[in-house]
C-alpha cells in the first residue's frame, strides 16, 4: 500500500520562492566562470589573433608599432592553468615545457613569468602597457585599470 | 687539476640542489629579458666493450649544460656553457640582431643547423628522450664525422605559410673544423689551439606543419673544406685535405602521444693531396620513435643505419662509429622537470659489436 507524503502550501512556496533565488545567481555564476584577456587600460592594443597569442605565451615577443608586447602567465589557480593550456597554447603540460625549454636552447628565449599571486599578477599588468595575461572575468570586471581584449573561455 | 675536479664535482651537487627546490612552477620571474637556465645530468653506464672510464663524453657520469640569454630591444647575447666529468668549453656564444620578428642574424660560435638532432637538443641531455645521441650527430670531440660547431654568422628566417603553417631557412657560414689528431677541431672560444680553419657552410630549409609548433620536415646542406693537421691522420688518410659535402633530409613530427623524428645524411668526400684525389661516400641515418604512456613514462626506440661506411677510410678515423645500431628504453617524468631514463642498446661499430645498459638522471633548473 501507497501512502503519499502530504507537502503543505507553505513549503511548496517557500520551493518556488528558493528556486526563483537561485535563478539569477546561477547567472551571475556563469558570469564568474569565464576566462579573459586582459591588458593595461593604458595599452593601444585593441585584439591579438590566435598565432600571436601562441607567440606570446611561447615567450616571443610581438611587435606592434614600437611596443612589445609580452606576456605573464596566471599561476593562481590549478583550473586556470588548464584553461590556459587548452584554450591559449593548445599544448599538453609536457609538450608546452618542452616547447618552452626548446626555445630557450635554440634562441635564448625566455619563458614567460608565472605569477602565483592573482594580485600580483594583475598589478604587473596594470602598470605595463606591454603586458598581455588572462585571469577571472570577476577580477578584472569594472576597473578601470584594465582592457578585456576577448573572453578566452568561459563555462 | 683542482679546476677540473671543482668543474667534476659541481653536477653532482645538483641532486641535493633539486630536493631543496620547491615543486611548483611559481616563481616569479622579475627579469623576462634575461635567462639561466642548468641542463644537469648523471649516468651510470655499463658496456660489454667499455673500459671503465672510456674515452667517450657521451660516457661521462656527470653533466652540466648552462644556458644563458638575455635580450634589448632587437639585439641578444646567447651562451652555452657546457661541462662533463671529461672536459668544460663554452659550446655557443652568440650576438643576435632581430631586425624584423622571426628573422635573426647571429654572429659568433654556433651549432650548425644542418644537424637535425643537435640543433633540437643541443647539449643538455633533458630534452632528449633516449640517453645517447645517434652516432652520425656526434659532437667533434666525441668522434663526430660532421663539424657541427661554426664559428661567423648564422641567419634564422621564419614565415608564416597561410593561418598555420610556416617556412623556416637557416644559413650558417664561419669557420669549420680542421681534423686533429682525435678528433675535428672548431674554433675554440676559450683556449687558442691551433689554426687552420677553413670555411663551412649549412643550411636548412624546413616546413612546419604548424608555425609555432615542434613538428617540422626539410632539407639539409652542409659543406666543409677541412685541412688534415695530423702527420698520422694524414697518412691514413692519404689526403692532406677533406672536402665534405652533406646532403639530408628529415622528419621531426610530434603528434601527441607520439613524437617521430627520421634523419637520413649523405655525405660527399673529396680526399685530397698534391696532385691527387680519393672520392668517397657514405649514407648514415636513424629513426626514432617516442610513445608517451600513463604516469609520466615514455617508451621509446631507435634504430641507427650507414651504408659504405665500413668502406670509407674518413669514418674508419673512428673505429667506435656505429655501422648499425638499436636501441630501447624507458623515460619517467618523476617530477617537475626531472627524469630517470633507463636505456638498452645493441650496436656494431667499426671494431666489433658492443651491447650497452645506462640508467640516466637529467633535470632542468630552475
Amino acid at each position: 500500500m501507497e501512502r503519499s507524503i502530504p507537502v503543505r502550501p507553505w513549503a511548496q512556496s517557500a520551493l518556488v520562492l528558493t528556486l526563483l533565488w537561485l535563478a539569477p545567481r546561477s547567472d551571475a555564476q556563469h558570469s564568474a566562470d569565464r576566462v579573459v584577456l586582459v591588458a593595461s587600460a593604458a595599452s593601444t592594443i585593441e585584439s591579438l589573433d590566435a598565432v600571436d597569442l601562441r607567440r606570446l605565451f611561447l615567450g616571443i615577443p610581438v611587435l606592434r608599432g614600437a611596443v612589445s608586447y609580452h606576456a605573464l602567465r596566471n599561476g593562481s589557480d590549478e583550473r586556470l592553468r588548464q584553461i590556459f593550456l587548452q584554450n591559449l597554447v593548445s599544448m599538453s603540460e609536457s609538450n608546452y615545457e618542452r616547447r618552452l625549454l626548446a626555445l630557450a636552447l635554440e634562441q635564448g628565449r625566455a619563458s614567460p613569468p608565472v605569477y602565483a599571486d592573482q594580485g600580483r599578477l594583475l598589478a604587473a599588468v596594470a602598470a605595463d602597457p606591454g603586458a598581455i595575461s588572462y585571469a577571472w572575468e570577476s577580477a578584472v570586471l569594472r576597473d578601470g585599470r584594465y582592457k578585456i581584449l576577448r573572453v578566452i573561455w568561459e563555462n | 687539476m683542482a679546476i677540473r675536479l671543482k668543474f667534476a664535482l659541481a653536477p653532482a651537487l645538483f641532486p641535493l640542489f633539486a630536493v631543496c627546490m620547491p615543486p611548483a612552477v611559481m616563481a616569479e620571474h622579475t627579469h623576462p629579458e634575461g635567462n639561466l637556465l642548468f641542463f644537469v645530468s648523471g649516468q651510470a653506464h655499463h658496456g660489454s666493450d667499455v673500459e671503465p672510464g672510456g674515452e667517450h663524453l657521451e660516457d661521462a657520469w656527470g653533466r652540466a649544460d648552462i644556458v644563458f640569454s638575455a635580450s634589448r630591444d632587437r639585439w641578444r647575447l646567447f651562451g652555452e656553457y657546457s661541462l662533463t666529468t671529461k672536459e668544460h668549453d663554452l659550446e655557443r656564444f652568440q650576438i643576435g640582431f632581430e631586425p624584423i620578428s622571426d628573422s635573426i642574424l647571429w654572429l659568433g660560435r654556433f651549432h650548425q643547423p644542418a644537424s637535425v638532432w643537435n640543433t633540437e637538443h643541443h647539449h643538455g641531455r633533458y630534452l632528449q628522450t633516449a640517453v645517447t645521441r645517434p652516432s652520425i650527430e656526434l659532437w667533434e670531440d666525441d668522434g663526430g664525422l660532421i663539424p657541427q660547431h661554426l664559428s661567423g654568422a648564422l641567419l634564422e628566417v621564419g614565415h608564416p605559410l597561410g593561418h598555420k603553417a610556416g617556412l623556416q631557412f637557416s644559413l650558417g657560414v664561419g669557420y669549420g673544423s680542421p681534423l686533429g689528431a682525435n678528433e675535428l677541431q672548431p674554433v675554440d672560444l676559450l683556449n687558442r689551439i691551433g689554426g687552420g680553419h677553413r670555411l663551412s657552410s649549412a643550411a636548412r630549409l624546413a616546413f612546419l606543419p604548424s608555425y609555432l609548433g615542434s613538428s617540422s620536415l626539410g632539407l639539409l646542406y652542409g659543406r666543409h673544406d677541412m685541412p688534415v693537421r695530423d702527420p698520422l691522420v694524414e697518412s691514413r688518410l692519404g689526403a692532406s685535405d677533406v672536402r665534405q659535402s652533406v646532403y639530408g633530409a628529415y622528419v621531426n613530427l610530434t603528434a601527441e602521444p607520439w613524437h617521430v623524428i627520421a634523419v637520413g645524411y649523405y655525405l660527399d668526400l673529396a680526399l685530397r693531396d698534391t696532385g691527387a684525389q680519393r672520392d668517397e661516400s657514405l649514407a648514415a641515418g636513424y629513426v626514432q620513435v617516442d610513445r608517451e604512456l600513463p604516469r609520466h613514462l615514455t617508451l621509446f626506440v631507435r634504430h641507427e643505419d650507414t651504408a659504405r661506411a665500413a668502406d670509407s677510410r674518413y669514418a674508419s678515423l673512428r673505429q667506435d662509429f656505429v655501422l648499425h645500431g638499436n636501441l630501447a628504453g624507458l623515460r619517467w617524468d618523476y617530477a617537475h622537470r626531472q627524469a630517470l631514463t633507463i636505456e638498452l642498446g645493441r650496436v656494431i661499430e667499426l671494431h666489433g659489436a658492443l651491447s650497452e645498459a645506462r640508467l640516466q638522471w637529467s633535470a632542468v633548473f630552475p
